[in-house]
């Protein structure tokens, strides 16, 4: 997890994996970026889902590709921590 | 990535209901989305009917076959039904699903082959009926003249029963629902897609998915792609909205994206692109929805477009200088979800715009690198 804005910032990104095509294109985890107008649910930012351990979540956003790396990121606007057992 | 992260999105629209003529119903409308599962691209099943109940009655908020791929929505919510039903509160929702005619079809990636393909098999329902209960303390209210939705949340990673790691084609059906307003986040449709038919003064008239025809408003509030305007829309041409369902069944589009004029475009999920770097040239993709080009480019099959000739590349629903900065022919890569417009003649398809799309994924964080 790393957050470039400061405390309190939601700008900065995580890593997801499991997305066949994605892990695929990306060679493994993927990197997933996130702002201030990010949406997150069920979790008080990436400040929480730092401490929130693994959950399952659900990111949405726009994939684009890392023209230093070549490997696809997403831009999420929106990031949903799923209920235990969902 | 971070100022894109900063200022994505898509500006506000403001609600506004219409009554409506009788005294003891309201108006219900459905939407789905899915929860998207790691290789599967593709996950046709048809709904026969979907029934509200509560104690003393049971009614019919979807009651004709609905044919609909859940994997294609990757996490978008689409309109599926709109109907009148009697006030209540329902605490159940019950789904029959078909089994046989026809059968569910499951399309997934097959990261063996190179480039990767898709590979699709016939599958089962463990049930072909299955009753939901609304979350506890939360069912849905129909009232009189009012505008009820209920969400519907396929949960297709859950339902694809899996042995040592394959699929097998049994769908044990998880579904999610949910009571949700018009103006909240989950009640907003997010994928509408379709053919323009005709033009008014502050509204069109949309052909949209699964033979719904649908009057689409438009305010001052409204976003367009480019610069366009309702004045610059035409009959036939193609376009995308993002909108919240209104107590007539309308939609109130928050977004309009005009995908093309030419009446023909292609959905779907990049397989892989060629050349690896620099100016892409063609990719490969799962074609996961059409219209226009089923004569030569059916849906549900991998298609190899040659983009050699697009010169308009749009992010949907974030149109500003930087556009053209961060989505361009050396931007392509696999993973991505595209639309593809263009022109159909003489039998074959000519792409002139491309369009990055929002799509979901379902995972597992790990820790910082």
């Amino acid at each position: 997890m790393t957050v470039t804005g400061g405390s309190g910032s939601n700008l900065g990104y995580f890593q997801m994996q499991n997305d066949a095509l994605m892990s695929y294109s990306a060679g493994g985890a993927f990197a997933v970026y996130t702002g201030n107008p990010t949406v997150f649910e069920n979790i008080d930012g990436l400040s929480g889902l730092a401490s929130a351990g693994t959950p399952n979540l659900i990111a949405r956003g726009l994939v684009f590709k890392d023209q230093t790396t070549g490997k696809p990121v997403v831009v999420a606007g929106r990031v949903r921590v799923l209920a235990p057992g969902q | 990535m971070l100022v894109l992260a900063a200022t994505l999105g898509c500006g506000g629209a403001s609600h506004s209901n219409q009554s409506l003529s009788q005294n003891t119903a309201g108006s219900l409308f459905v939407t789905g989305e899915d929860a998207p599962a790691s290789s599967v691209v593709g996950f046709n099943v048809t709904i026969d009917s979907i029934t509200l109940n509560n104690s003393s009655s049971t009614v019919s908020a979807v009651s004709t076959p609905e044919a609909v791929d859940f994997a294609r929505l990757m996490g978008l919510r689409t309109l599926l039904g709109f109907n009148t039903i009697p006030q209540g509160t329902y605490t159940s929702v019950t789904f029959t699903l078909e089994n046989t005619n026809p059968a569910p079809v499951i399309s997934y990636v097959d990261l063996t082959t190179n480039p990767p393909s898709v590979q699709t098999l016939n599958g089962s329902f463990s049930q072909t009926t299955v009753t939901i209960p609304f979350p506890s303390g939360a069912p849905l209210v129909v009232s009189n003249n009012g505008l009820a939705g209920l969400h519907i949340d396929f949960d297709v990673d859950d339902s694809l029963l899996t042995s040592g790691g394959q699929i097998t084609g049994v769908i044990n059906p998880v579904i999610n629902v949910a009571a949700v307003s018009a103006s909240e986040e989950l009640g907003e449709i997010s994928d509408f897609t379709g053919n323009l038919v005709s033009l008014g003064s502050s509204s069109f008239q949309m052909q949209g998915p699964y033979g719904m025809p649908r009057t689409i408003d438009v305010d001052s509030n409204t976003q367009y792609n480019g610069s366009n305007s309702l004045g610059t829309l035409t009959p036939g041409a193609i376009v995308s909205i993002i909108g919240i369902v209104q107590a007539d069944g309308s939609l109130l589009a928050k977004c309009v994206e005009l995908i093309t004029t030419d009446k023909a475009f292609l959905s779907g999920r990049v397989l892989a692109v060629n050349p690896t770097s620099g100016p892409v040239t063609s990719v490969s993709m799962w074609v996961g929805e059409e219209l226009g080009t089923s004569g030569v480019i059916p849906v549900d099959t991998v298609e190899t477009i040659n983009l050699s000739a697009v010169s308009t590349y749009d992010v949907c629903f974030f149109d500003n200088f930087l556009t053209n900065q961060i989505f361009n022919n050396t931007a392509l890569v696999a993973g991505q979800r595209i639309f593809i417009g263009g022109t159909v003649s003489a039998g074959s398809f000519t792409p002139h715009l491309v369009s990055l799309r929002a799509r979901e994924f379902l995972a597992r964080w790990s820790p910082a690198a």
